[in-house]
């Protein structure tokens, strides 16, 4: 059984890569509305301009990209398309700006002949992904209201008079819903929670968990005074994720002391690894792997299984789930406000989908656990540690020092 | 007695087994979320001691603002009414958000005049400080002594060029090396004590008409004799008579009459040149160093086909 499982872990290592849960995709963009001119200030991080390498950019220089931008961003009026106007000095009709080594600047200036209906487009990086989200201020008549443009949304009507519709709750409790969707890593520890569940309150342990996270998530990014390291925080769910691997074997075996040594040992070589890299960081957290993965261990042996400690795992995968955006939003420059707002809504969708996940499963489990087949269970145990072990060592390494 | 009766059962078995483990995950995850979270940039909402104003969270100066008003009310920053200071005030929060606009377009390596200011301001702050130091004498001194050729002074002659001309319609008879034997002969009359006026009506010599016999800076008797009768004017002193040079126009006998040579000039003469040279050489050798030391940390790649 074990052997069939670990066969199964090397063939899903060939295709890794493929596992490679991506961050969020996003990019800015702020849009003044002055009369009948329209400036346009996009910024798109560095990373997600790589995802057009190939198919919609050839070779991802600044005027390559420029090109792609002028294609996929425009204004309409009453008076037909607004052109983007040359802004002299050989910098032609896009305007890059100097923003940060991290992200592309760009600045486009449309002049409309009629500044009446005015329409805002955009569709950057939706053709190559369809979750990407663009996070739009618009600000147009003494107004500033923020805007969501989305695969399913990529056009924006403006009033003649008065302040356009912000984006509500919905659009943004969309934006969680999808990050879990197509977040593997995401799934993964979904499914290791499931997989630990014994009793139906194992189930509502699971989402008071998950709830208690979020929560605690909208509280640190409200306050405003911590923000995540981003990478840094992908690379610990992964982490999660081993964690939840080796919680399911512990739940089945009694840890031997090789276990006991060689998992904290490895974290505290990464943690040394990490020094030495100048990474104090990522050492600090890696120390806290080693301690956590310790205690699980110790008390496993303790309780002969894991207990309810995995549920610790599951509020802390909420809580660094939850703060991934307010790291994202920094570029956007939004008010506290509507950072809350938006931070509620996603937080909200990604619960609920969880929810979904969660609980559909979980009847399926119930169903096979009744018909007493222990061993299909014991066989979905052993594949899924086996799975969630690789799976999140592969994460927790390739994503540390990036 | 109390904490011991609380954490004594605790730290003792079996309670331990539970307590311990605990105890790592706590710890654990409060190292791991100290690693993964970062205080967040906190956006002032006042303005700190030092500064006048702060445009996108970068300050003004309050040394600035004061230097400002001085420079344009023409009096002390006290005696600035406060319309004025406020005036002051507008235009650098203005010049600040054009400079800060310019830095997001990227001006500075795009627009050529900017650039060229760029590079005299660095220049100019990595003189600063070599320009701050007054070098003493013997700094200076040691610098003259090394360029002692700088700071010659220009000497002066006072010589009489005879010539006898060869060739020409009017001296068709007058060949090469029949002037060449006469002026030979010339030359020792004048070197025997005979004067000039007795060989140039024996011998047929007349005065070039290049020199007007008064004594001339080296400079002006370079211009009027030639280069290649100077180059032999430069080797006579006083009294002395050339060898008879071939010129374009004819033999020519060089009459040394007075020379005044070349000579380094004194310090004390020229001490305030010295001074500026110095700073020169200091100035150019500091920004030298910095473009040197700027390059070593670059990292430079050029087109194939091209050289530096």
């Amino acid at each position: 059984m074990k052997r069939l499982a670990w066969i199964i872990l090397c063939a899903l290592s060939l295709g890794a890569g493929q596992a490679l849960a991506a961050g969020r995709s996003v990019s800015y963009s702020t849009w003044l509305v002055s009369g009948n001119t329209v400036t346009l200030r996009f910024l798109l991080p560095v990373g997600e301009a790589r995802r057009l390498v190939g198919v919609a950019v050839p070779v991802l220089t600044t005027d390559k990209l420029k090109d792609y931008m002028l294609q996929h961003v425009s204004v309409d009026s009453a008076g037909g398309a607004c052109p983007a106007i040359d802004q002299g000095y050989d910098l032609g009709q896009v305007d890059p700006l100097a923003v940060g080594p991290d992200l592309y600047g760009f600045e486009l200036v449309y002049r409309c002949s009629d500044p009446r209906q005015l329409i805002l487009h955009n569709s950057v990086l939706f053709g190559a992904v369809p979750d990407h989200a663009n996070f739009a201020r618009v600000q147009t008549q003494g107004h500033s209201v923020e805007q969501l443009f989305t695969a399913g949304h990529q056009s924006l009507p403006l009033p003649d008079v008065g302040a356009p519709r912000s984006a509500g709750l919905l659009a943004y409790l969309g934006i969680g819903l999808s990050h879990i969707l197509g977040s593997a890593d995401r799934w993964c520890v979904l499914l290791g929670a499931l997989l630990l569940v014994r009793r139906r309150r194992d189930l509502i342990a699971i989402m008071v968990a998950l709830v208690t996270g979020y929560l605690l998530a909208l509280l640190v990014s409200a306050s405003g005074w911590v923000l995540p390291r981003a990478a840094l925080a992908e690379a610990f769910i992964g982490f999660l994720v081993l964690l939840f691997g080796a919680a399911i074997t512990l739940r089945e075996t009694q840890p031997r002391w090789a276990a006991l040594i060689a998992g904290p040992g490895l974290l505290l070589v990464l943690a040394g690894a990490s020094l030495w890299m100048h990474a104090p960081w990522v050492a600090l957290a890696m120390m806290g792997a080693a301690c956590l993965f310790t205690g699980l261990v110790l008390l496993s042996r303790e309780r002969a299984g894991p207990g309810s400690s995995w549920l610790l795992l599951v509020a802390l995968f909420a809580l660094l789930d939850g703060s991934a955006m307010s790291a994202l939003l920094q570029p956007a420059q939004l008010s506290r406000r509507s950072q809350a707002q938006l931070s509620v809504g996603f937080d909200a969708g990604a619960v609920l989908i969880e929810a979904l996940i969660v609980s559909i499963p979980a009847l399926v489990l119930f169903v096979v656990r009744t018909q007493r087949i222990v061993a299909l269970r014991l066989l979905v145990d052993d594949l899924a540690a086996a799975v969630l072990s690789g799976l999140g060592a592969f994460w927790l390494v390739s994503r540390l020092w990036v | 007695m109390g904490v011991a009766r609380v954490f004594g059962p605790l730290l003792s078995r079996p309670q331990r087994t539970r307590v311990l483990p605990v105890l790592a995950i706590g710890v654990g995850v409060v190292l791991a979320l100290v690693g993964l979270f970062r205080a967040a940039p906190m956006p002032l909402t006042a303005v700190p001691p030092g500064y006048v104003a702060l445009v996108n969270q970068k300050g003004i100066l309050m040394n600035d603002f004061i230097a400002q008003t001085q420079l344009e009310t023409s009096r002390s920053f006290a005696e600035a009414t406060p319309a004025e200071r406020q005036r002051v005030l507008h235009e650098m929060i203005d010049e600040e958000v054009l400079v800060q606009r310019g830095l997001v377009l990227d001006i500075p390596e795009t627009t050529n005049e900017v650039r060229g200011s760029i590079v005299s301001a660095v220049n100019a702050q990595v003189a600063a400080p070599v320009l701050a130091t007054v070098p003493d004498d013997g700094e200076l001194r040691a610098f003259y002594d090394k360029n002692r050729q700088s700071y010659t002074v220009a000497g002066s002659m006072q010589v009489r060029d005879l010539v006898l001309h060869v060739g020409g319609y009017q001296n068709a008879d007058q060949t090469s090396t029949q002037a060449q034997a006469d002026a030979t002969e010339a030359v020792y009359q004048l070197r025997a004590g005979n004067s000039a006026d007795y060989v140039m009506a024996h011998f047929g010599f007349v005065n070039s008409g290049r020199m007007d016999g008064t004594e001339q800076p080296d400079f002006a008797v370079k211009l009027h004799l030639g280069d290649k009768l100077y180059q032999v004017a430069t080797q006579l002193r006083e009294g002395e008579i050339s060898d008879p040079v071939l010129d374009a126009d004819g033999m020519h006998i060089l009459v040394m009459v007075r020379h005044d040579f070349p000579k380094v000039a004194d310090f004390s003469v020229v001490r305030d040149r010295v001074y500026l040279d110095w700073r020169t050489a200091q100035t150019k050798r500091a920004t030298q160093d910095n473009v040197h030391l700027l390059r070593s940390q670059a990292q430079i790649l050029i087109a194939p086909g091209q050289s530096q």
